[in-house]
């Protein structure tokens, strides 16, 4: 299941002629833009920030004051919410994806919604798998971000990541994703080593009314949602929705078809009610149901042995109930109690998977005399873990089945040192059945030194958890032919005695408004690893498998790397007019991963060339007269030296047209500038990649 | 000959997607140039401060000549200091304008003008029916404020602050609203 030493990737020749004819129009065309957007960026942008002076922030603005109505009517404004506002203020790296955003990103998955951010790696493998990481360490089983939905965690403990085809929101209900780049730890414990990717849906109270989505397109045949929302009671609301989505099957680098397509049924519930003035109740429950497809290299049980590129069914089913209670107290200070269970069934590459994740959590914000802002909470979560092989296959777990513990406690306080410099200081404790105690410390000074301009600093230790895989795993890899001396069968062992990656990471940041109509945003961050994965060989042995000699070569999981890796991100908002808003972007990361003087593994310093080590986005959303909107997107995704995937650009763009109060209608072109692309090779074919296709759907959307 | 099909099929989507983004580029510069924004709250309070001269409120509704005129914020306040900076000093006729933050309607007993913010969107209809008094100008910006029995909503929409208006629920709280108000406003009932 992991990446192993000693296997040669597989290549096919058609796909690398094929790639670099590509790599070359790729090439040739984004030049071609830059040259032409830059010029008329930078010129007016120049001008800006020369002629604009700086306008000073007071109680009320001076055009409101003694405006008539006439005026006040023909105002633009932007709305900022408290929320955003607050991030903006934080001493981490933060993006914010409005629903604003995701609606004019015409992206109908939440994968496609999150290459908006920057840092943040988004690769699709095949129509259902994809490799999403922040800063580094992708792989199709990537495994330092966590994702949360309204605070219920998505983590897997089979190998600590995200099943992305399960993170199935429909777009119309999210209220913003917030991306935040480095470890968050302190507040969310094991596994946001990386990042944290957070999506907060809509209060009920905000989606009254009926929403019926339909669409269709190339890729796309039939998607759709239907909802209602209401009242309940004189002081609540609710929401019900079902949704269809499907993708229609892709094609293998070699031009053959795929049988990647899928499709998959979602509906749900959420209720909000205000139990009294200081009381708030917030409960929601929703099931996925997704039938898809994938295809792996796979070593058959004999005898004899065989390996086999076969084609497995890919079918998932999820439910979750979640339950929040929010009380605030007499003197201000606010608590929060939420449950959730998490429950999933999936059937991946003959595996049969079951989990349920029970977790309770209780949250306590207070103020402290005119100094301390503090927060402190308890959780406990409860994971039980099935996996049962199919018949025939090599790819075991050697405990079935798993019950897991955990236990934390975290406190953070933010301390006022004056008017314009605060320093929030916590950490998170965290006791997990496998390698126990955890301890997760953060420190974080922020010197707002106006109000356009703030300075930040962070440091902090994040871990990520060993998991199921890594304890566990019985793996028949691979079956190799060496010349000379026959077969070798490539087989991996878990290892109960992993210990829990580390991070110490150093971060520094600027956010600045450097005029009303442009804002800036850079971090910067030095990370250093410690314990990560690798894959140490044993000592060759042979053995016989109906008849034919086998050279068994053993590798065991063990902790043995270390990585130290360097970057930033910068991204811009520059609302060029009023109808104009243009969103510049830029990452840039360097890894150094090496192994430990005992390790004899030599493929973990190749990790480092499976993350592109330069990204760059522009957004730009246009408001036409006669309510129309043209939306564009242009990323360039720098290459993936071990899997011999050249840079590419994407460019998706949009055009929206309101129709009325009710009807809105929308045209969606993505990844216009080449016909298939190839965006991840998993080296080891544990999923075999598909290309990324161009394609092209319509929307209507109808509000009643 | 199909391979010359596809080059040229090729360089004219290169084509395409180069004019589409250029265009789309070049085209707003095009457009007139326009005003700077504004918090959405900055221009929301300026609505809020300019409301008491196109209302006539019942002089029932105050109980001495000297009282007076009460701007209460219900919630937590969205403004900062805008609004309250829009109203110092300011008067309505004889009456001078207070402003009041209010937790919830017991603090609300005198208020003319009662604007019930985001914060309570979940219970802005157990508020507005909990607001008995006539002669209260209730304003909000949540969902369906006036269709919940708000007299005045102020929603953005695409880029600007829009008023609309309830006027049977002006008219059950004994509220005139002048006819220029009326023009500018959408009436929703």
């Amino acid at each position: 299941m992991r990446k192993s030493a000693g296997v040669a990737p597989r290549k096919a020749g058609a796909e690398l002629a094929f790639s670099r004819l590509a790599y070359s129009l790729v090439v040739k065309l984004v030049v071609q833009l830059l040259v032409q957007l830059l010029v008329p960026l930078v010129v007016p942008l120049v001008i800006q920030l020369v002629v604009q002076p700086a306008m000073a922030q007071s109680g009320a603005a001076p055009q409101v004051a003694g405006a008539s109505l006439d005026e006040l009517l023909d105002m633009e404004v932007t709305s900022v919410s408290k929320k955003d506002q607050a991030l903006s203020e934080t001493g981490a790296a933060v993006f914010v994806i409005t629903q604003e955003d995701i609606r004019r990103s015409g992206a109908n998955n939440i994968p496609d919604l999150l290459r908006m951010a920057p840092g943040v790696e988004v690769a699709q493998i095949d129509a259902s798998n994809w490799a999403i990481s922040i800063r580094g360490f992708n792989t199709i089983y990537a495994n330092k971000v966590l994702v949360l939905i309204d605070g219920r965690t998505l983590y897997v403990d089979t190998f600590s990541g995200v099943y992305w085809d399960q993170v199935e929101v429909t777009p119309e209900n999210i209220e913003r994703i917030e991306v935040i780049r480095g470890p968050g730890g302190t507040v969310w414990g094991a596994n946001a080593v990386n990042g944290v990717i957070n999506i907060i849906t809509k209060s009920a109270a905000d989606t009254k009314g009926g929403l019926l989505t339909a669409s269709s397109g190339t890729r796309t045949s039939a998607g759709g949602t239907l909802q209602y929302g209401g009242d309940w009671g004189s002081t609540g609301a609710f929401r019900v929705f079902g949704r269809y989505f499907n993708t229609d099957s892709s094609v293998f680098p070699n031009g053959q078809r795929a049988t990647d397509g899928a499709h998959g049924e979602q509906g749900g519930f959420r209720g909000d009610w205000s139990l009294s003035g200081s009381d708030t109740l917030s409960v929601q429950a929703g099931f996925l149901a997704t039938d898809a497809g994938d295809t792996s290299s796979t070593v058959l049980a004999g005898p004899p042995l065989q390996e086999a590129l076969l084609d497995y069914p890919l079918t998932d089913t999820a439910g979750n109930v979640l339950a929040r209670w929010e009380h605030t107290l007499a003197g201000g200070s606010t608590t929060s109690l939420q449950i959730y269970d998490n429950a999933m069934h999936r059937n991946q590459k003959g595996l049969d998977m079951t989990n349920n994740v029970v977790d309770v959590e209780f949250q306590h914000h207070l103020t402290l005399g005119p100094r301390h802002d503090m927060v402190w909470g308890l959780d406990y979560r409860l994971t039980d873990s099935l996996i049962v092989p199919f018949t025939g296959s090599t790819l075991t777990f050697q405990q079935p089945r798993r019950v897991d513990n955990l236990f934390a406690i975290f406190l953070q306080d933010e301390i006022r040192i004056s008017h314009s410099v605060f320093l929030t200081v916590g950490s998170k404790f965290e006791h997990n059945d496998y390698t126990g105690f955890e301890y997760e410390p953060s420190i974080q000074a922020v010197w707002k030194i106006n109000g356009r301009n703030t300075l930040w600093a962070s440091a902090s230790r994040a871990i990520r958890q060993p998991d199921r895989s890594e304890n566990d795993l019985l793996f028949d890899q691979s079956l190799n032919s060496i010349p000379g001396y026959g077969t070798a069968l490539v087989v991996i062992h878990g290892n109960p005695a992993v210990l829990a990656e580390q991070l110490l990471d150093f971060e520094t940041g600027y956010r600045a408004r450097l005029t009303a109509k442009l804002s800036l945003d850079l971090t910067t961050f030095l990370s250093f690893y410690h314990h990560l994965e690798t894959v140490e060989p044993g000592a060759p042995y042979e053995m016989e498998s109906g008849g034919y000699p086998l050279i068994v070569l053993p590798y065991t999981l063990a902790s043995l790397a270390h990585a130290r890796d360097f970057g930033g991100e910068l991204f811009a908002t520059w609302k060029v007019t009023g109808r104009w808003k243009l969103s510049p972007g830029y990452s840039l990361l360097h890894m150094h991963v090496e192994r430990d003087p005992s390790s004899l593994d030599i493929s973990s310093a190749a990790t480092a060339a499976d993350s592109p080590s330069h990204q760059m986005e522009l957004r730009s959303l246009l408001n036409l007269p006669k309510n129309l909107e043209w939306d564009g997107s242009l990323k360039y995704v720098a290459s993936l030296a071990t899997q011999s995937i050249p840079g590419y650009a994407r460019l998706d763009t949009r055009i929206g047209w309101r129709i009325g109060e009710h009807f809105e209608l929308s045209l969606t072109g993505q990844n216009l500038t080449s016909p298939r692309h190839l965006e991840f090779a998993d080296v080891n074919a544990n999923v075999f990649h598909t290309e990324v296709l161009r394609s092209g759907f319509a929307k209507l959307t109808f509000r009643f | 000959m199909a391979r010359e099909f596809i080059m040229l099929l090729r360089r004219l989507l290169e084509i395409v997607a180069g004019t589409l983004l250029i265009s789309q580029l070049f085209l707003p510069l095009l457009c007139r140039a326009e005003g700077q924004e504004l918090d959405e709250y900055q221009v929301k309070a300026g609505f809020v401060a300019s409301f008491v001269r196109f209302v006539e409120w019942p002089a029932e509704a105050f109980t001495s000549p000297q009282e007076p005129f009460a701007i209460c914020v219900l919630g937590r306040n969205p403004f900062g200091q805008a609004l309250a900076a829009l109203l110092a000093g300011k008067s309505v006729g004889d009456r001078p304008i207070v402003l009041r933050e209010i937790a919830d309607t017991a603090g609300a007993a005198g208020c003319r003008i009662v604007f019930i913010c985001s914060s309570e969107h979940l219970r802005v209809r157990a508020i507005l029916k909990n607001i008995k008094e006539t002669g209260v100008f209730t304003i909000g910006d949540t969902g369906d404020f006036t269709a919940e029995g708000g007299v005045a909503s102020l929603v953005v929409d695409s880029g600007k602050v829009r008023i609309d208006l309830n006027v049977t629920a002006a008219k059950e709280k004994n509220l005139r609203i002048s006819a220029r108000l009326l023009q500018v406003a959408r009436v929703v009932k």
